[in-house]
C-alpha cells in the first residue's frame, strides 16, 4: 500500500503561456512564485507553488501527490513497476525544478500522468493572492477516468485512496479525513479534469462569482452546493479548456464511522440548491 | 412602544393571482379568505399577508403591534404635534382584522400604517404549503418622500432606533434584529419590499434556482447587506410588489452604534449584485 499525504501540485501546459499566467494571477488570484526553465509557477498557500504553467500541449498535465519519504517512494516506484508501469525516476535538476527533494513519475492505466514527490518545499513567506478571492489553498482535483471502476480499484488498492461517495459512476476519494481530494470523473480520455481551490467563506464564492461575471470568464457550474461533501462551489472556465473551482466547506469524514453513500446520477445529487450544470462531464 | 411587525395588507385587483403567488411562490398557509380577501401566515401569528379586492384598502398598508390600548392614545398626541391626522379603527374592522383595538394614520409620505392591539395568535404552528425554508415575516421597507420628518415620526413618535444610515436612508428596530423597518428616500411613497426570513443560505439559494426556473423575475440578489448582513433575495410580487427573502441578519447588542454608509452599490451589497430597485442601485460606487 502506497500512502498518499495529499494532493501536491498541478502542472499545466499551454499554447498561450502569457494569456495562461495572466489567467492565474489576474483571475484566480494565486500569486506569481518565480520562473523554473520555462515553468512558471503559482502559490495558493503555504507551499512553495501548487500550480505552474509552461508552454506545451494542455492534454499533458501532470496531478503530483505528496509521500512521506523516499522509502516510501523506492517501494512506490517498486510496486508500480511490477505491475507493469514504466517509472521514469526524476533527475536531481528535474527535482529542483519541481522543488521537490525527489520524485517519480508514471501513467496510470488510462494515461494520466502522475508525480509522486517526496519532501515538497514550504515558503517561509506567508502566501499573499494577487486579487482577493479569499484564497485558502489548493484542495483536490477531478481526473478524467475512462474506467472508473478500473481507477477506483487502483487508487484505492495501490493507494491509499478510500471512497466517501458515489454519484452514479463518479467516485469521490479521500486521502485523509477532507471528503476527497480526488473525484473520477468518466470520460473517453485521461488527465485533469478540475482543480479546485478552497476559499475562506461563502461570501467569497458569491463576490467571485459576480467578478467573474463582470471579466465574461465563462461560469459552468454554481453558485451551488454539494450535497455529498456540503461544498458551496463555483465552477468556472480557465484557459485550454481547463476548469476551475473554489469551494468552501468541505465536510471532514469520520474515518470509523462514514460508510460511502451512492447518489443517483441526477441534478440534485451534484447540486442541492438547484444550479444548473454547463459541465459536460458532470451529465445533463 | 412598537412591539412587532404583525401584517402587510396589499389591494389587489386580481385575487386568485394574488393566491396563487402567495401559496405557490412564497409558500405561505391559508389562514382565511372571503370572495373579497384572502390571508396567510407565515408563523404562529394568524396572518402576516392579506390581499383586499373590496376596494376598502386604497394603498399597502403596513400592520404593527403595541401592546396596551392607552399606547394608542400616546401616539395619537404624537402624531397630532407633528401635524399628522390619524383614526381609531371601528370595533367591526378590528373584529374582522383579529385583534382587540386599532389606530391607523399615514406617515409624512403618505404610507398608511397601522398599530393593533393583541392580535391573534394560532395554537397551530406554522405549516408551509412549499418547502421554502420561510421563517416569518421579518422586516418592511418603505418610500419616503419626507426622509427628515419620516426619521423623527419613526423614532420620536413611535419609538424606534435607527441602527444604520445609507445615504438619506435609515434602518429601524424596536428589537434585536439590525432591522425591521428600512426608510429610503424617493420621489414616490409606497411600500418598497416585504420581507420574510428564511432559514439558512441554501434556502436563499435554492429559492434563487426556484424562482429562475419558474420564470420569477428577481430584482436583487442573492447579496449581502453590508448594513445589516443579511442575505437576501428579492424578486416580484403581484401587481408591483416586490418580496423578499432574508438570512443571517446581524443581531444587535446594547452597544451597537449606527454607522453611516455611503449612497454607492457596495452599501447596498458585498458581493457585486446589482440591484434593479431605483432606490437601492446606489448609483455608481465611488
Amino acid at each position: 500500500m502506497i500512502e498518499l499525504k495529499d494532493v501536491c501540485y498541478a502542472r499545466l501546459f499551454t499554447t498561450d503561456l502569457d494569456g495562461a499566467s495572466a489567467y492565474a494571477t489576474t483571475i484566480l488570484g494565486l500569486q506569481p512564485a518565480g520562473i523554473a526553465t520555462g515553468e512558471r509557477q503559482f502559490r495558493s498557500d503555504s507551499r512553495s507553488h501548487t500550480l505552474s504553467y509552461a508552454s506545451g500541449n494542455p492534454a499533458d498535465n501532470v496531478i503530483g501527490f505528496e509521500l512521506a519519504d523516499d522509502r516510501g517512494l523506492n517501494d512506490a516506484g517498486a510496486a508500480l513497476e511490477a505491475m507493469g508501469h514504466a517509472v521514469h525516476y526524476g533527475s536531481s535538476s528535474e527535482a529542483e525544478r519541481r522543488h521537490v527533494s525527489n520524485y517519480i513519475a508514471f501513467n496510470d492505466a488510462g494515461g494520466t500522468h502522475v508525480e509522486l514527490v517526496v519532501r515538497p518545499e514550504v515558503s517561509g513567506r506567508r502566501f499573499f493572492q494577487s486579487r482577493d478571492p479569499g484564497i485558502a489553498g489548493f484542495n483536490h482535483v477531478g481526473l478524467f477516468s475512462s474506467d472508473p471502476g478500473r481507477d477506483e480499484l487502483f487508487w484505492t488498492r495501490v493507494f491509499n485512496a478510500r471512497v466517501s461517495d458515489r454519484i452514479g459512476a463518479i467516485p469521490l476519494l479521500r486521502l485523509d479525513r477532507i471528503h476527497h481530494s480526488i473525484a473520477l470523473v468518466p470520460a473517453p480520455r485521461c488527465g485533469i479534469q478540475h482543480i479546485n481551490h478552497q476559499v475562506e467563506s461563502v461570501d467569497d464564492i458569491q463576490r467571485s462569482h459576480a467578478l467573474l461575471r463582470q471579466y465574461r470568464v465563462p461560469v459552468v457550474f454554481g453558485p451551488g452546493r454539494h450535497p455529498t461533501s456540503g461544498a458551496r462551489f463555483l465552477y468556472f472556465q480557465g484557459p485550454d479548456g481547463m476548469v476551475f473551482e473554489y469551494s468552501i466547506g468541505v465536510t471532514e469524514v469520520d474515518e470509523l464511522t462514514h460508510r460511502e453513500r451512492q447518489f443517483g446520477f441526477e441534478p440534485s445529487s451534484l447540486c442541492m440548491w438547484g444550479s444548473k450544470n454547463r459541465v459536460a462531464e458532470f451529465g445533463e | 412602544m412598537i412591539e412587532r411587525l404583525r401584517y402587510i395588507r396589499l389591494p389587489t385587483g386580481d385575487l386568485t393571482a394574488a393566491v396563487a403567488f402567495s401559496r405557490n411562490v412564497l409558500g405561505l398557509q391559508d389562514s382565511g379568505e372571503s370572495e373579497e380577501n384572502v390571508r396567510f401566515r407565515s408563523n404562529e401569528h394568524a396572518y402576516s399577508l392579506e390581499f383586499d379586492q373590496s376596494g376598502r384598502t386604497s394603498a399597502p398598508v403596513v400592520g404593527f403591534e403595541v401592546r396596551f390600548e392607552a399606547q394608542l392614545d400616546e401616539v395619537a398626541d404624537a402624531l397630532s404635534q407633528q401635524g399628522l391626522t390619524f383614526g381609531r379603527l371601528s370595533s367591526g374592522a378590528c373584529e374582522a382584522g383579529l385583534f382587540a383595538e386599532g389606530l391607523c394614520f399615514q406617515d409624512h409620505s403618505g404610507n398608511l400604517i397601522e398599530l393593533v392591539v393583541r392580535p391573534h395568535n394560532k395554537g397551530r404552528r406554522f405549516f408551509p404549503s412549499r418547502d421554502t425554508g420561510l421563517t416569518g415575516l421579518q422586516r418592511v421597507a418603505l418610500r419616503s418622500t419626507h426622509i427628515v420628518a419620516d426619521t423623527a415620526l419613526w423614532t420620536q413618535a413611535l419609538g424606534l432606533r435607527a441602527t444604520d444610515y445609507v445615504g438619506g436612508g435609515v434602518y429601524l428596530t424596536m428589537d434585536d434584529a439590525h432591522h425591521r423597518v428600512a426608510l429610503h428616500p424617493s420621489p414616490r411613497n409606497g411600500l418598497l419590499s416585504i420581507g420574510f426570513g428564511a432559514e439558512d443560505l441554501d434556502a436563499i439559494m435554492q429559492n434563487r434556482y426556484w424562482l429562475e426556473e419558474h420564470q420569477i423575475r428577481i430584482v436583487f440578489g442573492p447579496g449581502r447587506e453590508p448594513t445589516s448582513g443579511a442575505v437576501t433575495l428579492a424578486f416580484e410580487g403581484p401587481e408591483g410588489s416586490v418580496f423578499t427573502l432574508g438570512t443571517e441578519m446581524r443581531s444587535l447588542g446594547s452597544d451597537w452604534r449606527p454607522r453611516q454608509f455611503a449612497h454607492e452599490a457596495a452599501s447596498f451589497c458585498g458581493w457585486g449584485s446589482p440591484n434593479a430597485i431605483m432606490e437601492l442601485a446606489g448609483g455608481q460606487d465611488r
